[in-house]
């Protein structure tokens, strides 16, 4: 259960509010950079924090990503003409560069220097793996490039995707970090799904149904560790980092590749579900590759021409299949692990009213989080505190599956595990 | 309403949220709340008079002799509330929905057990709040040893404002 203003503070994320001040702290996904592919391209789209933006690619390949609407008569910008160092609104021609700042104004003589005062909103887009990454925050305080695992090692041992998610991006994170609901909405993709399937650890997940859980605090967030029994004087332990804000991955299944997770709010009724596959040591295989654009593991299918929509979604009730429901080929009638997640996260509405739930202790990997955002919220209202997750040492994290002596305390036992080294394969089972 | 969407695109908007039925979907709950020592005791002292829905605090004193049934296997023991009034573990946990043991890093494994066995024969399953105060790793371990089997949820919370945030979250 959570009051109205602790679910208004932790779920509004616009400009002005604690929990946007929060987020406009830290590096974030915004585009995949296959989206703006090469110089001159065609602008995008993109809506962040519940501000409207517009992406391009100049001409001499530098990213830009500013205020949408032409500071004239407010036409977007979606329709300018990216050309010759600048994006030209149609309209009545005004050019801006990829900082925002206006370099022409037709109307005016050039030497009248007028569109040196018009300036539009801008942040900085940066290039890092696959990913478009922009810092909304104030100027002095931006914090050092992102250093997550996924987005550094060589190409072909990448893949990212991303989704929209039609819901508030606190539910749909509280997901990630929510170890208990796997055993019956996902049951059954460990067995189908290529990219789980033949892992020596599925045995534990299959044998031992109730796992156990431990939350420990970390550094840059939290630990979740679901405890299986194993062998005699054993655990299984799979442990899921979460870094703040938005930030978890999945722990790893055999050699199959680690993936994980950013929820980033598009606005308080919509985010973008992130999602990366990567094998800290190998490239990904090409069946690996294609089973995740196809869709499988943790990323979806998308609707044909849309923006980066699942082709199952709330438009076509998500391709409910009931009599792969009755049959259990799926648990909820919903195909794919990621839509079997969204499909019930938009179901709740828009922003759920958490004053309504009824938590029992296996939640408290979210009461945890929930905690830990509320108290980091109002640290940087109050104190001007920078929350956890912003230093990249707080990037440089994996998840886990290890089988542990009974009598360890997992964080300490798993330590070099759950740190990112280059070069060094994931621990997993 | 629009007739062309789907039933999940009609019934997800905000409009529709409004239309949730509100009524209380839950019975107020029997919670107990335990500290397995000084330390956490005081630190429950310092929340127990903040608006709970009945929720007690309490501390373990000791355990009661074993029955002629289980000799060596206590499942019963003394409790204190906070003024210093004697309950019987057993009373407790037999009407609780939620238990809670609040212990700090290195105490207490005799009392998990009690309670923990306390809970077992009567089908329930406590969680566990372990306050970590400072760098005690090795104790760490041997603390979540002794709670780990009786504890579905284990919590390690470096700060104590926690346990409060967790209780009302969980509508003690």
């Amino acid at each position: 259960m959570l009051t109205k203003d602790k679910n208004d503070l932790l779920t509004q994320t616009g400009p002005g509010t604690a929990m946007g001040d929060m987020f406009r702290c830290y590096w974030m996904p915004a585009l995949l950079a296959e989206e703006l592919p090469e110089d001159n391209c065609p602008p995008v789209r993109v809506k962040l924090l519940s501000e409207r933006l517009l992406a391009f690619r100049d001409s001499n390949g530098n990213y830009g990503l500013i205020d949408e609407f032409c500071a004239h008569r407010g036409v977007s910008l979606w329709f300018g003409r990216n050309e010759h160092g600048g994006i030209r609104c149609p309209y009545h021609g005004w050019k801006y560069d990829h900082t925002g700042q206006c370099i022409e104004v037709p109307s005016e003589p050039a030497e009248s220097g007028y569109c040196n005062k018009i300036k539009l909103k801008n942040y900085p887009l940066i290039k890092v793996g696959d990913v478009l990454w922009t810092y909304m925050g104030p100027k002095e305080n931006q914090p050092p490039h992102p250093e997550w695992e996924f987005a550094l090692v060589p190409p072909e041992q990448t893949f990212t995707s991303k989704r929209w998610q039609e819901c508030n991006w606190l539910q749909a994170m509280e997901g990630g970090i929510d170890s208990s609901h796997v055993s019956w909405l996902h049951s059954g993709s460990l067995d189908s799904d290529p990219l789980f399937r033949g892992a020596r650890g599925n045995k534990y997940n299959q044998n031992d149904k109730r796992p156990f859980f431990e939350v420990v605090d970390a550094e840059g967030g939290l630990y979740i560790g679901a405890r299986r029994n194993a062998e005699e004087g054993f655990y299984y332990w799979r442990i899921t980092p979460w870094v703040m804000p938005s930030f978890t991955m999945v722990p790893p299944r055999g050699d199959h590749p680690v993936h994980g997770h950013f929820w980033i709010p598009i606005d308080d009724e919509n985010c973008w579900a992130w999602s990366f596959d990567y094998h800290p040591v190998r490239a990904l295989t090409g069946e690996e590759r294609q089973a995740m654009v196809d869709g499988h593991g943790i990323h979806v299918a998308y609707e044909p021409g849309s923006n980066y929509r699942p082709a199952a979604n709330k438009d076509n009730d998500y391709l409910m299949d009931r009599a792969a429901q009755r049959k259990g080929v799926t648990y909820s009638g919903v195909a794919g692990i990621a839509m079997q997640d969204a499909s019930l996260q938009e179901s709740m509405g828009p922003i759920i009213d958490r004053s309504k739930e009824n938590l029992v202790s296996t939640d408290n990997g979210i009461i945890m989080a929930r905690h830990r955002l509320l108290k980091a919220a109002r640290a940087l209202k109050e104190k001007g505190i920078r929350p956890p997750g912003i230093d990249p040492k707080h990037h440089h994290i994996r998840s886990a599956a290890i089988v542990l002596p009974v009598d360890q305390a997992y964080k300490e036992a798993a330590a070099e595990a759950l740190v990112a080294v280059p070069g060094k394969a994931q621990v997993s089972v | 309403m629009h007739l062309n969407l789907s039933e999940s695109a009609r019934v997800t908007t905000t409009e529709e949220s409004k239309f949730r039925i509100d009524y209380p979907n839950s019975l107020p709950r029997v919670s107990r709340i335990i500290a397995l020592d000084d330390g956490s005791l005081e630190a429950l002292r310092a929340i127990k008079d903040e608006p709970w829905n009945g929720a007690r605090f309490l501390r373990y004193v000791k355990s009661k002799p074993g029955s002629e049934k289980l000799p060596k296997l206590p499942v019963d023991g003394i409790l204190e509330d906070t003024a210093g009034n004697s309950f019987n573990l057993s009373d407790e946990i037999n009407d609780a929905d939620i238990i809670v043991m609040v212990t700090t890093v290195g105490n207490a494994p005799e009392a998990a057990e009690v309670i923990g066995n306390a809970c077992l024969v009567r089908g329930k399953r406590a969680s566990g709040l372990v306050r970590m105060t400072g760098d005690q790793v090795e104790n760490l371990s041997q603390t979540l040893l002794s709670l780990r089997p009786y504890a579905a949820m284990l919590v390690v919370s470096s700060g104590d404002e926690y346990i409060a945030e967790m209780l009302t979250a969980l509508r003690a």
